[in-house]
């Protein structure tokens, strides 16, 4: 088998975060964390003159939806010392809960943040692509739930030929790390070339 | 305080998982939950047939042993979404969104948004009221007795429904008896879809059908959502929330222009309507203070206007049009009045046009965009090229928003929008961001068949609030009692003086408060300061509601609610282009009833006919709005509206509801299973919508409901409908008046551009997170959207102020302290929160630890009786205070079923 990934229209995205809800009512998990975020990245700078004329200069916000990425080289699974991260043939990396005892090395080693601790039962979960849904030919709750259709799933390489093989968009950690099965769209203006931001989350928004 | 917080880490804090959730706020269901929501265990690993070999664990959360159910999304101010609870015994485990039919960009699924999937732990959440309660120091009788001054201070009580019922009927007849009915405040401001309390007895507007059957009482009037748009609106458009063309059409438009209203935050789903122009190739530009959510997904361009600035911006760009001759002449001269001299209505008592008020003949101030610029903060150049693009494009789409309406001169906003709208020649124009007028034609409701308010109901004793919308449409009865505006109602209560529309000054001695069948009012309505003065001046405060919110905060009793799961047949409600529906799924839990058996227990102790509230079982009457549905046929649109629903003899049988069979476009079984009917749409089905079609073809044959049957732009009906409230004068022409508390009262000297003491501009939102104060007690809702206080750059270095940092935020009205993200997304000079929090008083220093922007919006009255939410000016400095935990981690309000 192939490799699965998901495909992201940041051009499309309006922050909404009905994936990031969907994924924690799917995956039961409480106040608090997290495994799917939608990271808020602003551009530009204002001028106001002494009359109070305020400039906009690039003034723009696009937002990023990631849980795991599911990559090609995981540094999870490199880092875990149990085996208990796992990754299967189609490419869906997921945290096998009898295996794993909870310290948190794929976490440290992830340039997502995508696994997170379960402190009832002090192991790690992270997003699966809600592997018993696309098992049973369903799509991954954040596909479906999605209200601007800005996110898709399916084979890599179908997605790469439907919609290139840009996986790079700041914030996010440089693809050359663990190529990450991921495809975006870069937002209308960020394709005129800023490359420059900020994140404007806050903490609970990344928990 | 500390005990909350120990209460809450135990409950709620990031270590507690579902499963335990489930067991501390639904114990009697704690055992059923867990079978639907654990997964761990082996036997549960079946996951599909084609799971490779190294699976050896299952996923969490496998559902099993339930049934996928639709469910009407009621948590929302405009979208109304399709949402699909998966039910085990009765309980709901799992949320998910329409899937009804195939996606498509002409009759897309009604996805709801994040709200829809935390739906089942906001009905969940530890804050429902599961039993009656009573403050502990509040006796009847009135007086000292009541203990007024320690409402939101005091304890609670649990007490029985018998002692709730009593005590009320008791109290409420004494004041009834004493004082009479004007002595009653009922609080109502929509019961159905956007309430605190979902539908019941006395839905809408009404008073609840137990007070009217008592006797009478009074209520409020003004406006909130619309802002003062509605008075104006009627007056020079003919409609009081004018509707523009219907998506289909609007998808030809090669320029959409958005003014202010964020549809991908308030009400997400509607933004999707645009997606087919955006692929046609339409431009499209956001007008506002802030690159917002729509902005984001949709805009080609962002132009930043100072909020309550709108109609200096709008005068800019129209003498940049008028100057280079690029306004639509043929139409101005045939459809609209008041344009230029020769085009004056006949009485037209100033003889002012408006192309000489923009050239400045009168004031001797021309509406240069320099002029212009000044006072909205949008660059020269920004305002010129604007005015090009927006005269020079066909077709074009103005797509307005109520939110800039809701400033203290939002009527100026308004009425150049649509001056603005004429000179362009566009004829597809409208205030109301949501429905966009796809709705009313498509869709229609019998009604018919539901329970029927009292006959007794007098309108000079009180009338409905909002005076039944005819305030609204400029329709004005001088007999009727309207009672005080939403920002009179405390100044009534703390002095005994109110504003009578008609009479001026009048005397009034408020008694009690009552807040059946609605929603959160005292949260709602800005001034809470003032509003908690008040409440606690009265005798006796009764509040109904599914949660503890601020409004049962400050009141004697309070009953549980059930929502709307828990009751009747089910609920109907108008969606974009669709209708949805959705059934019972539940027993009331605990101990909590629907609002219309409250009333009715509460009639049969006054001894009030109980008819007089409802008539038949509420499950019939649920099941007769069903019945009387309707809705356009596609395959058969000249037959016109037909009832939506077939319903056969067995279908009556088995919902156990009387009724007659009838045809319909869908059998009703079909309906509940998908929760949806949605009016199939394509290019050319003949369903186009074009609010002003037969005026258009044919002006003098078919006017306008206006004074004189055309658009006006000179308006005296208008500045006669004004005079009619007493509160503001206006001028016919669409003058701009700077707003109280607006930008211009930011500066203590205008010429040198020296600030006063309350220096930056607040603009409340609707925030995606919450509807008004639903979910907004929600931790998992709160994590997701924290709700900050959002601030340019320059204004946060300006106060030493760093992303994330906690902040007071002080108005001339009072006091909040929340958390501050530094963002260039708003302008300059302009702060941003969302409305709906739960107002949280610290007693000592008198800050709203819950940053419920009420508390910093003041109660002033003006205009029409609008809330002039987006007219408010504060100050921001660091706060110094205990420290700030996030949003979600705050204690949540008491669980009193947990003491129960």
């Amino acid at each position: 088998m192939g490799q699965y990934g998901f495909y992201f229209n940041s051009d499309t995205c309006t922050s909404c975060r009905a994936c990031v809800a969907a994924c924690k009512d799917k995956n039961n998990l409480p106040a608090g964390v997290k495994y799917r975020k939608v990271l808020d990245w602003a551009h530009g700078s204002w001028d106001v003159s002494d009359a109070g004329v305020c400039s906009p200069k690039d003034v723009f916000v696009y937002s990023v939806s990631i849980g795991c990425m599911h990559c090609a080289s995981p540094a999870c699974t490199e880092a875990c010392p149990t085996g208990a991260m796992t990754k299967r043939d189609d490419g869906v990396v997921f945290v096998n809960q009898n295996e794993c005892i909870g310290c948190g090395s794929c976490a440290n080693a992830c340039p997502y943040d995508a696994p997170r601790l379960d402190e009832e039962t002090n192991t790690m979960g992270k997003c699966d692509m809600c592997r018993e849904y696309i098992d049973a030919g369903a799509n991954p709750a954040c596909v479906d739930a999605c209200r601007t259709r800005s996110l898709e799933w399916g084979e890599l390489a179908d997605l790469q030929a439907k919609y290139g093989t840009v996986c790079d968009v700041p914030p996010l950690a440089d693809s050359s790390q663990t190529s990450p099965s991921y495809v975006v769209n870069l937002h209308r203006e960020a394709k005129k070339g800023f490359d420059d931001g900020l994140v404007t989350n806050t903490e609970s928004e990344l928990s | 305080m500390g005990e909350e917080r120990k209460r809450y880490s135990e409950e709620s804090a990031p270590a507690l998982t579902r499963r335990k959730f489930f067991a501390g706020s639904m114990a009697a269901l704690g055992a059923v939950a867990a079978a639907g929501v654990s997964g761990c265990s082996p036997q549960l690993s079946e996951t599909g047939e084609d799971v490779p070999d190294q699976v050896d664990v299952a996923p969490a959360n496998v559902l099993e042993g339930g049934e996928w159910k639709s469910v009407r999304c009621s948590r929302c101010g405009g979208g109304f979404c399709v949402n699909r609870a998966y039910v085990v015994d009765g309980t709901v485990v799992r949320m998910k969104t329409d899937d009804s039919h195939e996606d498509s960009l002409y009759t897309p699924q009604v996805r709801s948004c994040m709200k829809g999937h935390l739906a089942h732990r906001y009905y969940y959440a530890p804050n429902r009221l599961n039993y009656p309660l009573k403050r502990k120091s509040w006796q009847p009788g009135g007086g000292e007795n009541s203990h007024g001054e320690l409402r939101g201070k005091d304890e609670w009580e649990r007490i029985s429904w018998d002692e709730a019922l009593d005590l009320t009927a008791q109290e409420l007849r004494r004041i009834m008896d004493e004082y009479g009915p004007r002595s009653i405040l009922s609080r109502a401001m929509g019961g159905n879809v956007v309430a605190g309390v979902e539908g019941g007895a006395a839905s809408g507007f009404n008073p609840p059908p137990l007070l009217t059957a008592l006797g009478g009482c009074i209520s409020e009037w003004g406006e909130v959502s619309a802002g003062a748009s509605t008075v104006v609106s009627t007056c020079r458009v003919g409609a009081s929330s004018p509707f523009g063309k219907d998506y289909i059409t609007r998808s030809h438009s090669k320029l959409i222009v958005i003014w202010a209203g964020d549809y991908a935050m308030s009400s997400p789903q509607s933004d999707n309507y645009f997606n087919e122009a955006k692929k046609n190739g339409a431009q499209l530009v956001y007008v506002g203070p802030w690159y917002n959510l729509t902005s984001q997904g949709l805009a080609d361009e962002y132009i930043p206007v100072r909020p309550g600035t709108d109609g200096a911006f709008m005068l800019g760009v129209a003498y940049e049009i008028i100057q280079n001759n690029w306004q639509d002449q043929e139409f101005l001269d045939k459809y609209c009045v008041g344009f230029d001299a020769d085009h004056m209505p006949e009485n037209a008592p100033t003889g002012e046009n408006f192309k000489d008020y923009v050239l400045g003949a009168y004031d001797d101030t021309p509406k240069t965009p320099e002029w212009a610029s000044e006072i909205c903060g949008t660059p020269v150049e920004t305002i010129r090229k604007f005015a090009e693009l927006v005269s020079q494009t066909k077709p074009l789409t103005i797509s307005g928003s109520c939110a800039a309406a809701r400033t203290a001169n939002g009527h100026n906003y308004t009425e150049m929008l649509y001056v603005l709208a004429w000179m362009c020649g566009c004829d597809d124009f409208s205030i109301f961001p949501f429905w966009g007028g796809a709705t009313a034609n498509y869709i229609g409701f019998g009604g018919a068949g539901g329970q029927k308010y009292p006959e007794s109901f007098d309108p000079t004793i009180g009338t409905a609030p909002y005076g039944n919308y005819d305030l609204s449409n400029a329709l004005y009865h001088e007999d009727y009692f309207y009672g005080p505006a939403f920002c009179d109602t405390y100044n009534a209560i703390l002095t005994g003086k109110f504003h009578h529309l008609a009479h001026g000054e009048q005397d009034i001695n408020i008694k009690a408060i009552a807040k059946l069948s609605s929603n959160a009012m005292l949260n709602q309505i800005s001034g809470i300061m003032h509003g908690i003065e008040a409440y606690r001046s009265v005798d006796f405060v009764v509040a109904a509601d599914i949660f503890f919110t601020t409004d049962c905060a400050y009141s004697d009793i309070v009953f549980p609610v059930a929502a709307v799961w828990e009751k009747g047949f089910g609920t109907l409600s108008p969606g974009n282009n669709v209708v949805l529906g959705e059934t019972r799924l539940t027993d009331p839990l605990y101990e909590r009833k629907s609002d219309a058996e409250i009333q009715v227990e509460l009639a049969k102790r006054l001894g009030l006919d109980e008819n007089l509230i409802i008539q038949m079982p509420e499950r019939q009457s649920d099941f007769n709005i069903f019945a009387g549905a309707q809705a356009l046929d596609a395959n058969d649109i000249a037959a016109g509206m037909k009832p939506l629903l077939t319903i056969t003899q067995e279908d009556l049988d088995a919902f156990g509801v009387e009724g007659t069979p009838q045809e319909g476009i869908m059998p009703i079984g079909e309906f509940l299973e998908k929760g949806i009917y949605q009016v199939p749409r394509s290019e050319g089905d003949g369903m186009e919508q074009a609010p002003y079609a037969a005026f258009m073809e044919d002006p003098e044959a078919n006017p306008l409901p206006t004074a004189t049957g055309k658009f006006e732009i000179y308006s005296w009906a208008f500045k006669e409908a004004y005079d009619r409230f007493n509160l503001e004068a206006v001028d016919p022409l669409p003058k701009y008046v700077p707003a109280y508390d607006g930008y211009e009262a930011s500066f203590t000297d205008w010429e040198k551009k020296i600030k006063g003491e309350y220096d930056l501009q607040f603009v409340s939102v609707h925030y995606i997170s919450q509807a008004h104060s639903q979910l907004s007690d929600l931790a998992e809702a709160n994590e997701i959207w924290p709700n900050n206080l959002q601030m340019n750059p320059i204004d946060a270095e300006a106060r030493g102020l760093s992303d994330g940092d906690a902040v007071l935020v002080e108005s001339a009205a009072g006091k909040i302290a929340v958390h501050v993200t530094v963002t260039p997304r708003i302008m300059p000079g302009v702060v941003l929160h969302g409305e709906g929090n739960g107002a949280d008083l610290d007693e000592e220093t008198g800050v709203d630890m819950g940053a419920n922007d009420n508390v910093i919006c003041g109660d002033r009255l003006m205009g029409i009786g609008q809330n002039p939410w987006n007219s408010t000016l504060v100050k921001v400095s660091k706060w110094t205070g205990k420290p700030l935990e996030a949003r979600y981690q705050r204690p949540r309000r008491p669980n009193y079923a947990e003491e129960a």
